[in-house]
């Protein structure tokens, strides 16, 4: 466990030089997330003006929540952004063949090996929409619900990653995942909206079978509306945790296929 | 152009058409992605109306709403199905646009007679058969007019002048592959812009006055907005005309720059090298 | 006990029965039909420390599955191996055999893509604990005897071919591994940096001892390093022994090219040696092979000088690959 936590530094910091080598291109990257966000967020903007609340939330609390809800997405997206070459063909071409023969965990070393720096576009602009839209709501920020606001948003980053782990690790059985890996993926823009708005049976799919919303729109919910938020974060924690041991479930048994049938 | 280069192009805008179909599989992955946004689209915009003091916001109703969302979707699959920016891209990227630049071909042109290709896959494989069945789908359940023979038809022709505007702009933003290798980065920013000033995720009514009176001086509103609402039905008469004339305008403003900067690549990378 | 030791080890593969065309798509989807291939079908052989051996075969032999069951990576379907005395593809065993083997995948690297050949390197120290004054010394010997010196510091992604597959080597090695796995490692390199490649490797042996199991399609490397040889076809051992006893049991032959200026009547050599050597016109050129223990070299160049007024002339011995090809074309052994 310790090698880990030593190795993981130096995985990181070498990837990011790597990355920087081409200042431009990592500019133009963390350039079209930010824009592509900013450009989906003015479209909302500009779709909510036109009434003065969209079922009790107003332009300002939609604005707060989608800042949050790309937080955890960003924190994932640069960590984790290696897991969507397992759908992309990697099984086929053998990448985890070089991870298999090194005394050190596979799935440790496939995440380790990039970090995404296009996710800081999505990173920045969740930070000034909270702050901007933030600003603009009266919040009573006490301490028991900004705690839970953290540590919810810091589960909600496990559960992006588990999502991930998931449908990518469906190529070990189906070789080429990736276009289900972007719809789930894609499936998490529902939670920028009010729960209620979808009908019935969205709302339930988004509540118990992918949780997106409970991890990403419940906690904003209660943190404004002045809910009890040790509830809500207890159910992100279950969600979240549970999304986890169910991904790493299916990522060893993939694992174990692969390595007695090979690719 | 001479008739026997005529040729040399439908040669290209064949081997449009068969990649178009050989990719199919993986375009229709991506629609489902698209059937997904739309759902969301469908959801929000009936919440909006719902909380709205009005039916009619910015000159639209619920229905008028979703119909021109579903359209417009359709709609950029027609548009938007040239492959100009990943050829040119590529070219760029991989050093071959040396070769392509000694063959006895316009470079331009054999691009937009390959786009042209994919633009009739598209029209079989995608428009009809989406369009057909959302046409249906809203007569039935919205109640929606199914749009007239005529409507169709202007809708058609300014397709065809959207889709070689927004290939001359794939085209252009291409280019900039000579500055730097992030081209998947580079494709976000034209499609997120792309879309959004061409009117496919919302229509410019709903732009704030700064912005839509600027719309009206660039080429992008004619992409998307301009055919769809002229399929609705809502550009008649004069407008229709000004409209189209507009079209043709920027069709050859934009094809004239494209030939412009393309041939100061050439120069560039004929005495700098691929 | 041997360093690598391999009991009756079997491997099928089962693959669904994939039909052609868009219908066949889906119905394979539902089908449960499977076709069982024997990649592997009964091998046993035991290599002790130090030796190097070339593990020869066509492709689809079964060498590569081989390869990948004795790094772990893959599970045999019946049979054991054992490297070090552990089951490398056991969970718990594991981790006592990955610290000591080194691959190098001559298609693919196993170096980080955008990173410089000695960030690698400082990485792979860490994961393999090397010890500081243990990968001082092993870097520098291995900088020297690969000549990594000149792209040290570039990203592999820059590199040339050789240099890439030196780079693979250097890395493969790095953490002093008592077996090497070389799949096809001299692949695509040009001459020179061929034999820089396989001198290398020499004198890493040469210092290290290590064991080393290579499989390639070119016979010199062969011939130039392995004193021993085990060719695999269709998922058995054809042979396996010492690379000298190949060339004896195989006699000892020799190839006789020449050309002529007038036509030559091949009859003569039926009817002095009696169907023991097979005359071949090719291009203009005839050849001739016959085994030097039978027929003395004397007595052939005698018959050839004596019916023709030869143009040029070759006598080369009998190659590692035309040997190899015979063997597969009589599956005999």
């Amino acid at each position: 466990m310790k090698k880990y936590v030593k190795l993981y530094p130096y995985y990181v910091s070498r990837s990011i030089k790597a990355r920087l080598a081409y200042r431009f291109d990592a500019f133009i990257g963390i350039f079209g997330f930010l824009l592509e966000n900013g450009i989906i967020f003015s479209t909302l903007y500009l779709t909510i003006s036109s009434i003065p609340a969209l079922n009790g939330w107003d332009l300002n609390m939609m604005g707060f929540l989608y800042g949050y809800y790309l937080i955890p997405k960003a924190i994932d997206h640069i960590f984790s952004d290696q897991i969507w070459q397992l759908g992309n063909g990697g099984i086929t071409r053998g990448i985890l063949d070089k991870y298999l023969i090194k005394p050190l965990n596979p799935l440790f070393q496939l995440v380790a090996e990039m970090i995404q720096l296009e996710g800081f576009g999505e990173l920045i602009l969740g930070i000034i929409f909270l702050c901007v839209f933030g600003s603009k709501l009266t919040i009573n920020w006490h301490f028991s619900n900004t705690i839970g606001l953290l540590v919810s948003g810091f589960f909600a980053i496990w559960f992006f990653f588990a999502i991930k782990l998931i449908f990518g690790s469906l190529s070990f059985w189906t070789k080429r995942s990736i276009e289900v890996m972007t719809l789930v993926y894609d499936f998490s823009n529902f939670a920028k909206y009010p729960v209620d708005i979808f009908s019935k049976s969205i709302q339930f799919v988004l509540t118990f079978i992918l949780p997106f919303s409970v991890v990403i729109f419940f906690p904003i919910r209660a943190f404004l509306f002045n809910e009890n938020m040790w509830i809500v974060t207890l159910y992100v924690a279950i969600s979240s945790v549970a999304m986890f041991l169910l991904s790493y479930f299916i990522w060893t048994k993939g694992l174990k296929k692969y390595e007695s049938a090979g690719s | 152009m001479k008739p026997k280069n005529i040729k040399k192009y439908m040669a290209f805008s064949k081997a449009g058409i068969l990649s178009g179909f050989a990719y199919k599989f993986s375009a229709f992955g991506w629609l489902l992605g698209d059937a997904i946004s739309l759902m969301i689209l469908y959801f929000l915009w009936k919440a909006i109306y719902q909380n709205a003091s009005s039916d009619v916001i910015n000159g639209m109703t619920f229905e008028e709403m979703v119909s021109y969302l579903i359209y417009a979707r359709i709609g950029t699959t027609l548009v938007f199905s040239t492959a100009s920016f990943w050829i040119i891209g590529e070219d760029i990227y991989e050093g071959n646009i040396a070769i392509s630049l000694i063959r006895p071909i316009n470079y331009r042109y054999r691009l937009l007679a390959t786009s042209f290709g994919n633009f009739l896959s598209a029209l079989i494989l995608m428009f009809v058969p989406l369009m057909s069945l959302s046409m249906l789908l809203f007569h039935f359940t919205l109640e929606i007019p199914i749009p007239g023979i005529l409507n169709f038809g202007w809708f058609f022709a300014s397709v065809i002048l959207s889709f070689m505007i927004a290939d001359s702009l794939n085209f252009l933003i291409g280019e900039m592959a000579l500055f730097t290798n992030a081209l998947f980065g580079l494709m976000i920013i034209k499609n997120i812009t792309l879309s959004f000033f061409s009117g496919s995720l919302l229509p410019s009514s709903f732009f704030p006055n700064w912005l839509e009176i600027t719309m009206k001086f660039l080429p992008f509103q004619s992409m998307i907005e301009t055919p769809i609402m002229i399929l609705m039905g809502k550009l008649e008469g004069y407008q229709l005309l000004s409209t189209f004339l507009m079209q043709f305008v920027w069709v050859f403003v934009l094809n004239a720059v494209c030939n412009l900067s393309f041939n100061a690549m050439k120069k560039r990378v004929v005495s700098v090298g691929g | 006990m041997a360093m690598i030791e391999l009991r009756n080890v079997k491997k099928c593969f089962k693959k669904p029965v994939r039909k052609p065309g868009i219908l066949g798509m889906f119905k394979t989807l539902f089908s449960m039909k499977y076709t069982v291939t024997e990649a592997v079908k009964d091998i046993s052989f035991s290599l002790n420390e130090g030796e190097i051996v070339g593990y020869i075969g066509a492709n689809g032999a079964g060498k590569s599955t081989t390869i990948k069951m004795m790094c772990g990576i893959l599970t045999p379907t019946s049979g054991e191996i054992y490297v070090d005395g552990y089951l490398p593809y056991d969970p718990k065993q594991r981790k006592h055999v990955l610290g000591k083997i080194g691959v190098v995948f001559g298609q693919r690297t196993q170096l980080w893509w955008d990173l410089p050949l000695v960030e690698s390197l400082t990485i792979l120290k860490q994961i393999y604990d090397i010890k500081e004054s243990d990968y001082q010394e092993r870097f520098d010997f291995i900088k020297e005897v690969l000549d990594l010196t000149p792209f040290l510091s570039q990203p592999v992604r820059t590199l040339s071919l050789g240099q890439r597959m030196r780079a693979d080597l250097a890395a493969s090695l790095i953490h002093n591994p008592k077996i090497l796995f070389l799949d096809e490692p001299t692949i695509g390199l040009d001459v020179l940096v061929k034999d820089k490649m396989i001198q290398a490797i020499k004198d890493i042996h040469q210092r290290y001892h290590t064991t080393i199991v290579l499989t390639t399609h070119n016979m010199d490397d062969i011939t130039d390093l392995c004193q021993r040889v085990i060719i695999l076809d269709e998922g058995i051992i054809l042979y396996d022994g010492p690379l000298k006893m190949l060339k004896n049991k195989f006699g000892d032959i020799r190839h006789i090219k020449f050309t002529c200026k007038e036509k030559f009547d091949t009859n003569v050599f039926k009817h002095h040696f009696d169907g023991l050597c097979d005359v071949v016109l090719e291009d203009e050129t005839y050849s001739i092979a016959f085994d030097i223990s039978k027929i003395s070299i004397n007595q052939v160049l005698k018959v050839i000088l004596d019916n023709a007024s030869v143009s040029d002339i070759s006598i080369v011995e009998n190659s590692l690959e035309s040997i190899v090809k015979t063997i597969y074309e009589t599956k005999k052994y």
